[in-house]
């Protein structure tokens, strides 16, 4: 009987425990899962940049963290616990590091060449730093090489330089070539030599998709940044002299009144985003910076003086439309050619240190031309991310791609 | 033996009764929960609409703000610009305007069953207000909008 009694109460006992086994699976805590959260980032993402766009602050924003934050901070997003960024793609970086295989008398004076640079109304850093051809610091966008060096000991580091989307340049005066020299820059010496005559043009790109074409569009559409070299005590403005061709035009500037005298056989007076030209060759004052440097654009049709010097180069593939420079003479010898719009050279204009400020604006074209355009960016985890494209031509026609990345913090 | 049989029928019964019991106050304590998280979504839902119809649609006619005794419906699209989420000015003020001078009037335009309270912010000024002591708030939904004089600010719903 004991037994019986034992038994009838272990059966309620598990029926008790399934009993409640089966409640605890059947009422789960209650846990509803909706995709507003993504959909708020979706719709938070998607209104500002269209609202950037409209209110002409996306081109600034995407390259400014200031612009983004005071445009945020007129907006209840601010209070927000989100956790936002604006990142630009396929443009011109804001700061290009180059790798200089030069001397260091030479890296200074690039230096102060492109010490400052701005387009689009943003500014835009250029930086040199040393450095050998075995060991190219991967952290750099693009390889200058001053003088002719045999390549031949550093191909590899050259080609693996190469293959992570950066890009090399050389400047200048080929009297000897060697085979690496030859492949990675297509180009060898002519059999034949001929003196240099007749002024140097620039080629016109056949399309878009020309070796040329970034060069050409970035020499006529890039504003090059000339400072001042003293001070004129008597009228309390700085003054310098811009160097094109064989000419030397004496400026002051007038920050007060903003504006830029040049004094030739007679002075121009120009306002900043005024065109003037000077003896037949056409400009853009395209901005006056501060009281001691303004950016000047050099605008169609322009050739140099010549500076091929003692160069006499060939293609090795006959491609024209891999030429930037060219002699106009009888077999128009090229004096700037780039291969796969990563690498180039160009004779060296600066051979007597008298770079005229035509000479800067070319290298500066190249460098912007091969540089690389990607960026890396650190992107918090499980960003939601939105895409779109927008464009920009206060000085030069820029189509860019921003990336909005957004999320809740984790 | 009877007592036996007597403890086996009472423990089963008790078992029964309080099983059923536990689910039928498991079933009512989530029958409300469940009805909130319904209305909460249908209410998102229908406030993420009404906020795509304000700042995305032009209204009906587009050009209400012109004559607005023939309006059907309205939005704040600005029609001649017609790019999205740049609303306009002068649409917005009328709807301001009859928002707070007469409530009913504004629901019947945007044929709203739901009460609904918005604010509009020009660059951090309040440019629009029209709420009501209407109780709890149910949702909001805030969205980033851009004007047709090329300034931008905020456009914040609450639907109830």
């Amino acid at each position: 009987m004991a037994l019986l009694a034992q038994t009838t109460m272990l059966e309620a006992i598990s029926a008790l425990v399934l009993l409640f086994t089966a409640f605890y699976f059947i009422f789960k805590p209650i846990a509803f899962k909706d995709n507003w959260q993504t959909a708020m980032l979706a719709t938070i993402g998607k209104d500002l940049l269209l609202s950037l766009d409209f209110s002409d602050k996306l081109y600034n924003a995407s390259f400014s963290e200031e612009t983004l934050k005071n445009f945020l901070n007129k907006t209840s997003i601010v209070n927000e616990s989100i956790i936002l960024s604006i990142y630009p793609e396929g443009t011109i970086k804001e700061s290009i590091i180059v790798a200089a295989n030069c001397t260091q008398d030479r890296i200074k004076r690039f230096s102060e060449w492109y010490s400052l640079l701005v387009f689009n109304r943003r500014f835009i850093n250029i930086f040199f730093v040393p450095s050998n051809l075995t060991n190219i610091p991967e952290y750099t966008d693009l390889l200058l090489i001053c003088n002719y060096t045999n390549l031949t000991n550093y191909k590899s580091s050259i080609l693996s330089y190469l293959s992570k989307g950066k890009g090399i340049i050389e400047i200048s005066d080929l009297s000897k070539i060697d085979d690496t020299t030859k492949e990675i820059f297509g180009i060898n010496i002519a059999s034949s030599s001929q003196q240099p005559s007749g002024d140097i043009n620039i080629t016109i790109p056949s399309s878009v998709y020309s070796d040329n074409y970034y060069p050409y569009k970035f020499f006529y559409n890039v504003p090059l940044v000339v400072n001042a070299t003293s001070l004129n005590t008597t009228s309390g403005n700085f003054i310098g002299n811009f160097t094109f061709r064989n000419y030397v035009v004496p400026f002051e500037i007038d920050y007060s009144s903003k504006k830029v005298y040049f004094r030739l056989t007679s002075t121009i007076s120009v306002k900043e985003r005024e065109s003037f030209n000077i003896s037949s060759y056409n400009f853009t004052l395209s901005y006056i910076l501060t009281n001691s440097s303004f950016a000047i654009s050099f605008r169609k049709v322009y050739n140099f003086t010549n500076f091929r010097g003692s160069n006499n180069i060939i293609l090795t593939d006959g491609n024209q439309q891999r030429i930037f420079l060219y002699e106009s003479s009888s077999n128009n010898p090229p004096v700037a050619v780039l291969n796969t719009s990563k690498v180039a050279w160009i004779a060296d204009f600066d051979r007597y240190n008298n770079a005229t400020h035509d000479q800067k604006l070319a290298l500066l074209s190249l460098i912007l031309t091969v540089s690389g355009k990607s960026s890396y960016y650190l992107e918090p985890y499980s960003a939601y991310k939105l895409s779109y494209l927008g464009v920009e031509d206060y000085d030069m026609y820029e189509v860019y791609k921003v990336t909005l990345r957004i999320t809740y913090p984790s | 033996m009877k007592l036996q049989v007597g403890f086996e029928q009472f423990a089963a019964l008790s078992l029964f009764v309080f099983s059923v019991s536990f689910l039928i106050s498991q079933l009512l304590s989530y029958y409300p929960t469940y009805i909130n998280e319904v209305k909460r979504q249908t209410l998102l839902s229908e406030a993420y609409q009404i906020s795509e119809l304000l700042v995305n649609d032009a209204g009906d006619p587009p050009e209400w703000d012109v004559n607005p005794n023939q309006i059907n419906r309205i939005g704040l699209l600005n029609q001649s610009i017609n790019k999205p989420n740049v609303i306009s000015l002068s649409k917005l003020t009328y709807v301001n305007n009859t928002c707070n001078a007469n409530y009913p009037r504004f629901k019947q335009l945007l044929d709203l069953k739901n009460d609904i309270n918005f604010i509009v912010y020009l660059e951090g000024n309040l440019i629009a207000n029209c709420s009501h002591p209407l109780g709890e708030r149910a949702v909001k939904i805030s969205r980033i909008i851009s004007f047709d004089n090329r300034s931008y600010g905020e456009l914040i719903i609450w639907l109830y």
